[in-house]
């Protein structure tokens, strides 16, 4: 494992004591081409290339969405490029605590505590992964099953469901094996 | 071969060169610069139905590649409209505008595993 910097220790430390959200019985949403819909639940793609909240080469995360639009929303960005799509819903049976990043209340502590400005969490595209990957690094390595985190897309009106849920599946593993 | 006859985005046996600038929607001197390639080596790689010397070169292929990361999620005719249009995961950059720089070319690569992964912008 590659050391954590000094900031992604400082998160760490925050991340522990962050309210956690409980995600039994929550459901949350991805969009995938129909023919990929086996792999709804992979992570692997995201090992060897960097994203959001994942690393290249480091560890990998499952991004899902809180409602269908925001599913697909993320997966188009509006467009009608894809394949026929398929929009898959999967529901938590049991309990699984995570860290809310959109909760503004946790927000305020993040700025507060850490500086660390709530709007670098959404800015748009793979300019804004250095920003959000001191963050990623913490989390996994903190053994965190994920987080949730707000979508760079804004709100829609009464749209509820509007965040996204970074799943880090070797933690979910992690959190089952006990390595001997 | 006409653009909107390409039903899928599977590499033909032969004519890749010409294939590749008709999938993603690239004219003579757009594919000159994206492969920083003088105007003569282009022609003789587009009359070249075998590619030899074009898939010699690693700005081609990965021109190759672009098309199979696109493969079963942007559909063939769209994927010219996706390299042609201000792409948020970019910061707004074009794809086509940006593939001749290397880092460009990454970051479209890039762009186009994240929409294939639905991954969130």
């Amino acid at each position: 494992m590659t050391a954590l910097s000094q900031e992604e220790q400082s998160i760490q430390r925050w991340l522990k004591k962050a309210p956690r959200f409980n995600l039994k019985g929550r459901s949350f949403w991805r969009c995938i081409e129909r023919t990929f819909a086996a792999t709804a639940l992979e992570s692997g793609p995201n090992f060897s290339q960097p994203s959001r909240y994942s690393i290249s080469e480091e560890f990998s995360a499952l991004y899902l969405s809180e409602s269908q639009a925001l599913a697909r929303l993320e997966k188009t960005q509006g467009e009608d490029d894809y394949e026929p799509l398929a929009d898959l819903c999967f529901r938590f049976t049991a309990k699984a605590e995570v860290p809310d990043l959109s909760d503004q209340k946790t927000q305020a502590s993040l700025l507060g505590t850490l500086g660390i400005d709530p709007r670098d969490l959404t800015v748009p595209g793979i300019d804004g992964y250095r920003r959000t990957h001191p963050i990623a690094r913490a989390a996994f390595h903190s053994g965190l099953l994920g987080f949730l985190a707000p979508s760079v897309h804004p709100v829609r009106g009464s749209d509820p469901g509007w965040r996204n849920l970074v799943v880090y599946s070797a933690n979910v593993v992690q959190g089952l094996l006990d390595r001997q | 071969m006409a653009v909107a006859t390409l039903p899928t985005l599977e590499i033909p046996e032969r004519e890749k060169f010409r294939w590749v600038m008709e999938a993603l929607g690239l004219d003579l001197p757009e594919i000159e610069m994206a492969l920083d390639v003088d105007r003569s080596t282009l022609r003789r790689w587009l009359a070249d139905e075998t590619d030899k010397a074009a898939l010699r070169d690693a700005r081609f292929r990965r021109l190759l590649g672009l098309t199979q990361m696109a493969k079963g999620s942007i559909r063939p005719q769209k994927l010219r409209e996706w390299m042609r249009r201000p792409n948020p995961r970019l910061g707004g950059l074009t794809p086509a505008r940006i593939i001749g720089d290397e880092v460009g070319l990454g970051k479209v690569e890039q762009a186009l595993r994240d929409s294939r992964y639905g991954n969130p912008l």
